[in-house]
């Protein structure tokens, strides 16, 4: 849960449905990652070629 | 759904279609043939156009891949300093074998701030196998002692297919040694250039395996371990893996720019959205379909996360299926996530921030990206925003963070504890 003011730039609703943008939600779906809904956003494939903290 | 920012997050740049290894897991689609050309004849102006169009859409990060991009070293080089010199976090791509300590030390001057190495294996016959090249694994870990010497920090990617799958700890035994601390084991994918590596493709078993084997490398080697690719959540089966879930953002907040300016959604995807020549954002506004919910695979449907797993890697599910919207094949629906789960977040229990003076800030139409590092960024709305901007490089206190966003106390910690975690605030 990304708290007040960060957003989440996966646009869906409680229900499941795509919606605008929700600010300050707490995740609903992606807390399974249990690095927060920031992450989601964040971490890439890159096409094979990437993630990396350095 | 996912919001259509003002351009890429990250770009990959494919700087040449040339490599002097051929490993058989390559996912360049122009692998069909040796590519003996090492760069266009219009090299010039396109890099040219590139820089300018990666500076002027204010794209955060730069990832210099191929081919191999120390084959056109000289040519490249100056506008990694450009990319630089814009503040741009540049990275390389690279087997290394045709780094110089006189090579590093340009590469060091001109920016790049980490190099991703492919191993395929601490075996030197498997590593022969793999990419085609004689004493391939001593020419790799040459280039890697020379970046070392350099202070690169240096990630490890070891491609894990049914040639090397048994190797992958001897494979982190070797990199740990190194006194490198960083390891990834990525599943190989079908190549779309190479029919006959199909039979070397890891099934869920092998997959889950190479997951374990990385749990356990984490704890025997105290390497920090990663795997690269985007696979569908379902498909670790039981296994929850250390390093978080990944997830495809290709034509979300990712896209690649090819040695000829041709603008796609990821590497492994062929279809260009147009030239570097039209401006980036004109193929990055083509690739809505990307960020649409379009390319959800009907099997999904009763997934709980599918509106961010997306049902995985679609260029794997193109390659095993012929269409974007059918899942990646490793995809094991009867592991699909039906409850949600409860994050284990923990507050801080600060009271005082200092704002990151360094970060880097991109308007959006929702407020605005906040950038320190590859990796490190948040989407922020308007007031957060005005809050950044105001104090910038100043201390603030929880009280100024509840007040700016007139939240309570526990929810103002819990927006500096998700700050904190990406250095963006300090």
């Amino acid at each position: 849960m990304p708290g007040p003011g960060i957003i989440s730039l996966v646009k869906q609703d409680v229900l499941g449905k795509s919606s605008n943008t929700v600010y300050s939600r707490d995740c609903d779906s992606c807390d399974n990652c249990d690095r927060g809904c920031e992450a989601c956003d964040v971490s890439t494939c890159e096409g094979g070629h990437c993630d990396r903290e350095g | 759904m996912y919001e259509t920012l003002s351009a890429p997050m990250l770009v990959n740049w494919e700087v040449t279609q040339f490599c002097n290894h051929n490993c058989l897991h390559c996912y360049n689609h122009w692998r069909t043939e040796i590519i003996k050309e090492k760069y266009p004849k219009n090299y010039k102006q396109i890099y040219e156009n590139v820089t300018k169009e990666l500076i002027r859409n204010k794209v955060f990060t730069v990832t210099i891949t191929g081919g191999e991009p120390l084959a056109v070293f000289e040519k490249i080089i100056p506008f990694i300093k450009e990319l630089s010199d814009a503040r741009i976090w540049v990275v390389l791509n690279s087997n290394l074998t045709l780094l110089t300590s006189k090579r590093a030390k340009k590469l060091k001057e001109a920016g790049i701030r980490s190099i991703l190495v492919s191993l395929p294996s601490a075996d030197q016959k498997t590593c022969d196998k793999i990419t085609g090249i004689k004493n391939s694994l001593r020419s790799i870990t040459k280039g890697i002692r020379i970046a070392q010497k350099m202070n690169f920090p240096i990630f490890i990617n070891m491609v894990v297919s049914k040639i090397n799958n048994s190797q992958v700890k001897k494979t982190a035994e070797f990199v740990s040694l190194m006194g490198i601390t960083h390891f990834s084991a990525t599943k190989a994918s079908d190549p779309s250039s190479k029919k006959e590596f199909n039979q070397y493709i890891l099934n869920h078993d092998e997959f889950r395996k190479m997951q374990q084997d990385l749990e356990e490398i984490k704890n025997d080697y105290d390497l920090k371990i990663n795997s690269l690719e985007a696979n569908p959540v379902c498909s670790y089966g039981n296994i929850k893996p250390s390093q978080g879930y990944k997830f495809c953002n290709a034509g979300k907040n990712v896209c690649t720019i090819s040695p000829e300016g041709e603008i796609r959604p990821c590497n492994r995807i062929i279809e260009s959205y147009g030239n570097i020549f039209d401006g980036l954002e004109n193929s990055w506004f083509k690739m809505e379909d990307w960020r649409s919910d379009k390319l959800i695979p009907d099997e999904c449907s009763d997934c709980k996360i599918k509106f961010i797993c997306n049902g995985g890697c679609k260029a794997d599910a193109v390659k095993a299926n012929g269409n974007l919207k059918k899942p990646d094949p490793l995809c094991d629906h009867q592991y699909i996530l039906k409850e949600k789960q409860k994050s284990q977040l923990k507050l801080t229990i600060r009271k005082r921030f200092r704002i990151n003076p360094k970060i880097k800030i991109r308007s959006e139409k929702f407020g605005a990206i906040l950038y320190s590092s590859l990796g490190n960024w948040l989407p922020v709305n308007h007031e957060l925003l005005e809050l950044f901007r105001k104090n910038l490089g100043k201390f603030i206190s929880i009280e100024i963070i509840e007040k700016s966003l007139n939240v309570s106390k526990k929810d103002a910690l819990l927006t500096a504890t998700n700050l904190l975690q990406k250095n963006l605030l300090l």
